[in-house]
């Protein structure tokens, strides 16, 4: 009886032992390739032709091997891709090359991803995206004073105070640099009935009252001026002329293979509505009252 | 003779079973309480001193929340290693201790990640979360146990990542879903990880399907 209780006992212990032991999974080869999440994606198995190790990918193994194949549809152009696949959509201007999750024993996958090739236009794309958000609102001085009215036939004078001048800035990418250069336009639009948008020169034009008469200074060339000739606030007309002030960022682009082109101007615009008066001169023996 | 022989043999190899299964779940007589997060806290009377042992594999209930707290915790050192991957070279940086603490002490799998990391960041490329606010999300799907102190399980990893250069470009966006075949190994009570190779998704539910 005694015997026979401890044959069994032993039976059970060799079982567990066996369990224990072959089942357990091989210790790891070494890792040649990792995925960016940290998944070993090639194991350098140090003994060829022994059992494969637990879990272990790559080729080496004989295993289930998951690479991006790229693909020859346009995803973009399917609006569900972002929500569906948690997709950033990429910068505006950039080709891309979209690509799919693939495993070699053909399971279905659901992952994708796009990847920006490094051309010039794209790299030009992306410095172009980082210029614009150099560029500012226009912030306006003017004489008169923004907000108040100013006299018919008197100019108006226009500066922009955070003028940016030329902004140029580089990217880089497999030994390719491009450069993107971008040159503000200022513009001043009095938005006077039949008036014209006045080309002003560099950052505009700031009133010098120690200066030249006013009209010598209006008219100078690229001067950001404009004397309004309808005063506001009668039959037919505003209370205000809805003026703005823009500036236009033209942007080119040359890369260091010395290939270069355009690319879309970029335009930020503040309103200048302007109240106009008119000022009655009353000539008395002479002299004006 | 036969039979002292026999009983011999079961002596030494009882004995042997004995010295090997310290911290497994066959640890005898102590009274065992399940904690909510899957670890179990055992008080030895004979000692009156108190220790955390986590479930064996073999009990695979009791082990997945465990083993998913472990990759949830993988999940945020891994994105917090790769908003700078540059961190990587400096292994006294609080991103990668927290991240070889995962791991099983000395870890050369987790080296050679980390060397790879750090080259990513040589190479200017940074990773940020992208629309659905999270790096990647692991949930640990099956789990299958080499022995009490070993398991194997698949993971599925919903991802939606940003590459940007050092700028803030986005060079690269990434979404859906990929697995991981993950080894862990049960050390001094504690589940660690020692390896995660790259899987065929054909475990994970398709996208889109509630989990």
């Amino acid at each position: 009886m005694r015997f026979a209780r401890a044959t069994t006992a032993f039976l059970v212990v060799a079982g567990v032992l066996h369990m224990a032991g072959p089942a357990r999974a091989s210790e790891p080869g070494q890792c040649v390739n990792y995925s960016p999440l940290g998944y070993c994606i090639d194991w350098d198995v140090p003994t060829p032709g022994g059992p494969p190790r637990n879990g272990g990918g790559g080729q080496s193994t004989g295993e289930v091997v998951c690479y991006w194949v790229t693909i020859p549809d346009d995803l973009s152009q399917d609006p569900t891709i972002w929500f569906d696949f948690d997709l950033t959509p990429p910068p505006e201007g950039v080709t891309v090359v979209w690509q799919s999750w693939e495993c070699s024993d053909g399971s279905a996958t659901f992952a994708f991803r796009w990847v920006m090739p490094a051309t010039p236009a794209n790299l030009a794309a992306l410095a172009r995206g980082q210029i614009v958000g150099m560029m500012p609102q226009p912030a306006v001085s003017s004489s008169p004073p923004v907000g108040t009215a100013s006299i018919v036939e008197v100019p108006v004078f226009v500066e922009v105070t955070n003028w940016t001048g030329v902004i140029t800035d580089s990217a880089c990418a497999g030994g390719l640099c491009v450069t993107v250069t971008a040159t503000p336009q200022l513009t001043f639009t009095p938005a006077e009935t039949a008036s014209s948008p006045v080309t002003c020169a560099g950052a505009g034009t700031r009133y010098d009252p120690d200066g030249a008469p006013i009209d010598e200074q209006a008219s100078a060339e690229g001067a950001c001026a404009y004397a309004y000739l309808l005063r506001t606030g009668v039959e037919g007309r505003p209370t205000e002329w809805p003026g703005s002030v823009s500036v236009t960022w033209a942007i080119s682009w040359t890369a260091s293979t010395g290939a270069s082109g355009s690319l879309p101007a970029v335009t930020r615009t503040t309103s200048l509505p302007r109240a106009v008066r008119e000022v009655q001169t009353v000539v008395v023996r002479g002299e004006t009252a | 003779m036969t039979t002292h022989r026999v009983l011999g043999l079961l002596l030494v190899v009882a004995l042997a079973v004995g010295a090997c299964s310290g911290g497994d779940d066959d640890d005898a007589s102590p009274t065992t309480t399940r904690a909510g997060s899957g670890s179990t806290t055992t008080t030895t009377e004979a000692t009156t001193s108190t220790s955390t042992t986590q479930p064996p594999a073999t009990d695979t209930a009791a082990v997945t929340p465990v083993l998913q707290d472990l990759m949830g915790r993988y999940d945020d050192a891994v994105a917090a290693i790769l908003a700078d991957p540059r961190v990587a070279s400096n292994r006294e940086s609080p991103e990668v201790t927290a991240y070889l603490a995962l791991f099983t002490d000395g870890s050369s799998f987790a080296d050679g990640a980390l060397t790879n990391w750090a080259r990513e960041g040589e190479a200017g490329r940074f990773y940020r979360p992208g629309p659905a606010g999270k790096l990647t999300s692991s949930t640990v799907m099956s789990v299958t146990p080499d022995s009490g102190d070993e398991a194997t399980f698949a993971v599925c990893a919903q991802n939606s990542i940003e590459i940007t250069d050092a700028d803030g470009n986005v060079l690269e966006s990434q979404g859906g879903q990929t697995a991981a075949s993950v080894v862990a190994l049960r050390v001094d009570g504690t589940w660690l990880l020692r390896d995660l190779t790259q899987a065929s998704a054909s475990e994970c539910p398709p996208q889109g399907e509630d989990e």
